[in-house]
């Protein structure tokens, strides 16, 4: 297209030094080297854990991983809109516990399903939505409003539970975080690829993708052309809530009912992922597979690192490293731009 | 007893090859007030910065008063701190100090007066109060800098420049928020300090002060020295024509645009607004096809005016009508489905999205007409291309980055946003700031041929050439009213610069 469009245009508009092109040449070839690299990484670990341990390299084991990142990424994809706008949620792992806690006692006193699940979902969206409310009416830093809401929601949790867990049994309900689709493969990880699919055509195919970007870039300048940033923040939260929503359901029907300690840490899985997959803090940058082969280089590690044996302290100083490791990488390529 | 303390010789300094300064002169006797005046973009600013070390000078030599031997010296000033070390001192029109501390705090931060490794706090406030005393300042030295009001801050900022004993005091519009007894305190405090041998500098643009308080009046244009003026023997009609100068090509386009066409339609009007804290009323009219040029220094209300029209700031008197029709906007988002839009004056700050392509920021405000879902893609880039070749856009393609473009090709993309909405009212806030001369030229056929196509435009410059090539007729403001309001019709840029500054 690109072409046509040059050809279209009379000769003066052209006035572009051929230095100035290389220039955006170079710029193009980096980001697609950024994203190869993003992926060689996780390829290169692949290798690595293959030939380290007997059991990685099998279809089970690659089965068991993607299960195992399904939560987060499903949470992930959340936080990422959440980044792109230059915001940041902190709240991801204490809402696992409050939605699984509210949903379960739902259960406990319909023992409806259906309705189970749209408590939860319900629940995550309008959490969601305070979130995105206080943070964008009251001009609060979206790191103050959900740092409150992190402690709320887990306070509650503790609260109403007494610090016990209450159990869900019923087939119904579990299958979301235990069953299979087709007997091979798991339905989170059936969640997992439509959430992925879903987001991708929000962030990417629509107008409403655009303003988030745009938001992210300039949020002034994004007033100043007439669009209401405050409502494109609150719609941003509540789609993440609903998000966490959808993973509470999981992480609950995976261990039969609602922990009022599930979730520990949950965000800053979240966050590390959506930074690992080259999305800018600051806003206005980063894509939406990024977000997913972040997820899956945390969920590679961990499992290889779990299979060579390697102490889950030890784990967390090598994630730690990594994070490190790859925001030098992406200021760097930053500078020389 | 004309004492020298300061010589600036031949300074010249350059942004990215713009010449800012060249070789301009400047001195300051003891205890005198000395006033720089020019018109915005002149080279005021930089100056002073210069000389409390913000920026480091190309060329030039800077000479300062040995406090010892009385003889000036060579030096050089190569940071703010190195410039309050030598008495120099700048107090802002927005002041600096922290709101959350004391007077006494925010008057020694960094000095700290010290007994035995602790905080001296009794010397402190000993010393604040005799401070306080010779800006005539009547409050504890334990007030928070948050309950004092502008004046009172802008004193405890001078307070703090006599502490570093400032021998030398930069005051930039220093009553452009105080009222006329404000006013009257400050030059009695501006009195005692000349009194007490402390030189001033002071930028204004109120020509009935300089001739009050000054004692001699420098004048720059584009950069450039024009003259060192004693004020008892000048008046203000030297002082304009100086800042002005004679520009044979600005006076031939000393057009007759004004008489160009007869406006009947009344496109937009508003009625008896007022602009921030100011308090008289501006009624302003634009016709169908007409350009209007809004002139005004710093702090004349100008931009905060357009602001109002475009539902950034809420209007707070008055109102507002389209096409005779009253109507309300409460934001941007309105003003534009009012068919009203504004090309701000910071481009990088309220312009654009940096980083996305010159396509995403001409489309931003259109896409809301276009369908929801991507397949809208090629619409999108029919727009972007047909804007880049209607108002020549620079570009390898509409895929490039905005960011990597020259200053006048951003501004054609974000004009070209603006007019991708169709708007009936333009507002155009500094057009041409930041553009170079070709694309200039360009933006002005671009401003006639929206007029032609009876468009109502109201342009706000401070570039008086500007102003009176291209506007129909001529607004001028000052202290957020109305001063002048007729058609460019033999106007001059003395009439409006004495209008401008009355």
């Amino acid at each position: 297209m690109a072409q046509q469009v040059l050809a279209n245009k009379t000769k003066e508009t052209i006035d572009i030094s051929s230095e100035q092109a290389k220039l955006i040449k170079k710029n193009k070839r980096k980001e697609i080297l950024r994203q190869f690299s993003l992926l060689s990484i996780l390829v290169l670990l692949i290798i690595l854990f293959s030939v380290t341990t007997a059991s990685f390299f099998s279809v089970d084991n690659f089965t068991n991983i993607l299960r195992q990142v399904a939560v987060t990424t499903i949470a992930a994809i959340g936080v990422f809109m959440i980044i792109l706008l230059g915001d940041i949620d902190l709240s991801v792992g204490s809402l696992y516990a409050l939605i699984g806690v509210m949903a379960a006692f739902v259960w406990q006193g319909t023992g409806n399903t259906v309705l189970t699940l749209l408590t939860a979902l319900a629940a995550g969206a309008i959490i969601g939505f305070g979130n995105g409310f206080i943070t964008a009416k009251g001009k609060i830093p979206a790191f103050v409003t959900t740092l409150a809401t992190m402690g709320i929601a887990r306070g509650i949790a503790y609260i109403v539970t007494s610090g016990s867990p209450i159990g869900i049994v019923e087939p119904g309900f579990t299958i979301f975080g235990t069953g299979y689709v087709g007997g091979i493969i798991p339905v989170p990880v059936v969640i997992m690829i439509v959430v992925f699919i879903l987001g991708s055509i929000l962030i990417n195919n629509t107008r409403f993708g655009r303003y988030i970007y745009a938001v992210g870039g300039n949020a002034q300048a994004s007033h100043w052309s007439g669009l209401n940033t405050n409502k494109i923040r609150i719609i941003v939260f509540t789609i993440a809530g609903l998000l966490y929503g959808l993973s509470s359901i999981i992480l609950a029907g995976r261990l039969g009912g609602a922990l009022p300690t599930a979730g520990q840490g949950a965000e800053m899985d979240a966050i590390t992922a959506v930074i690992l997959g080259g999305t800018s803090l600051s806003g206005g940058k980063g894509k939406i597979s990024g977000v997913l082969i972040g997820c899956l280089i945390i969920g590679v590690l961990n499992n290889g690192l779990d299979l060579i044996g390697l102490s889950s302290y030890w784990q967390q100083v090598i994630k730690g490293i990594i994070i490190i490791a790859a925001v030098l990488y992406d200021t760097k390529s930053k500078n020389k731009n | 007893m004309s004492e020298e303390v300061l010589q600036m010789q031949n300074i010249s300094k350059s942004f990215s090859s713009v010449k800012i300064l060249e070789k301009v002169n400047f001195d300051l006797n003891k205890g005198e007030v000395h006033v720089l005046i020019g018109e915005n973009g002149a080279g005021k600013s930089t100056l002073m910065k210069i000389l409390t070390g913000v920026y480091p000078k190309d060329e030039g030599e800077i000479l300062l008063e040995n406090k010892e031997s009385g003889l000036l010296e060579p030096i050089e000033i190569p940071n703010p701190n190195a410039a309050i070390q030598l008495g120099i001192n700048m107090v802002f029109q927005e002041t600096n100090l922290l709101e959350e501390m004391t007077v006494a705090e925010n008057i020694f931060i960094g000095y700290e007066p010290t007994k035995n490794g602790f905080l001296d706090k009794k010397a402190m406030y000993n010393q604040t109060v005799e401070l306080l005393k010779r800006v005539h300042l009547n409050i504890s030295p334990n007030a928070l800098v948050s309950s004092l009001t502008a004046a009172q801050r802008q004193s405890v900022e001078i307070a703090k420049s006599l502490s570093h004993n400032g021998r030398i005091l930069i005051l930039d519009e220093p009553t452009s928020s105080l009222s006329e007894r404000e006013v009257r305190t400050l030059f009695a405090i501006i009195a005692d300090l000349k009194a007490q041998g402390v030189s001033i500098v002071y930028i204004s643009h109120r020509m009935e002060e300089l001739f009050e308080i000054g004692d001699r009046i420098t004048v720059l244009r584009d950069g450039t020295f024009v003259g060192t003026l004693n004020v008892r023997e000048t008046n203000e009609e030297e002082i304009v024509s100086m800042m002005i100068g004679r520009k044979l090509e600005d006076t031939q386009n000393n057009s007759n645009r004004g008489k160009r066409i007869n406006y009947s339609k009344v496109a937009f009007e508003c009625k008896n607004v007022t602009i921030g804290d100011f308090k008289d009323k501006v009624d302003l009219k634009i016709h169908s096809g007409e350009i209007v040029g809004l002139y005004g220094l710093v702090g004349s209300g100008r931009s905060e005016l357009a602001q109002i029209f475009y539902g950034i700031d809420p209007i707070q008197k008055g109102t507002v009508e389209k096409a005779g029709k009253k109507i309300s906007i409460r934001n941007p988002e309105q003003a534009i489905k009012h068919g009203i839009a504004l090309l701000s004056e910071d481009r990088k700050k309220y312009g654009f999205i940096p980083g996305k392509s010159i396509r995403d920021n001409i489309v931003l405000m259109k896409l809301r007409e276009l369908s929801y879902f991507r397949p809208s893609l090629k619409e999108e880039t029919d727009i972007a291309v047909k804007y880049m070749n209607e108002l020549k856009v620079a570009a390898s393609s509409e895929h490039q980055s905005i960011s990597s473009l020259s200053g006048g090709n951003q501004q054609k993309v974000v004009l070209s946003k603006i007019l991708a909405m169709n708007p009936d009212i333009l507002i155009l806030d500094e057009p041409t700031r930041g553009v170079d001369v070709g694309a200039k030229a360009e933006i002005y056929d671009i401003i006639y041929e929206l007029a032609e196509s009876g468009k109502a435009i109201l342009m706000i410059s401070s570039d008086l050439p500007e102003i009176l090539r291209v506007s129909d007729r001529v607004v001028v403001m000052h202290d957020g009213s109305i001063k002048m309001d007729e058609a460019n019709v033999d106007l001059s840029q003395e009439k409006i610069l004495q209008a401008a500054l009355s």
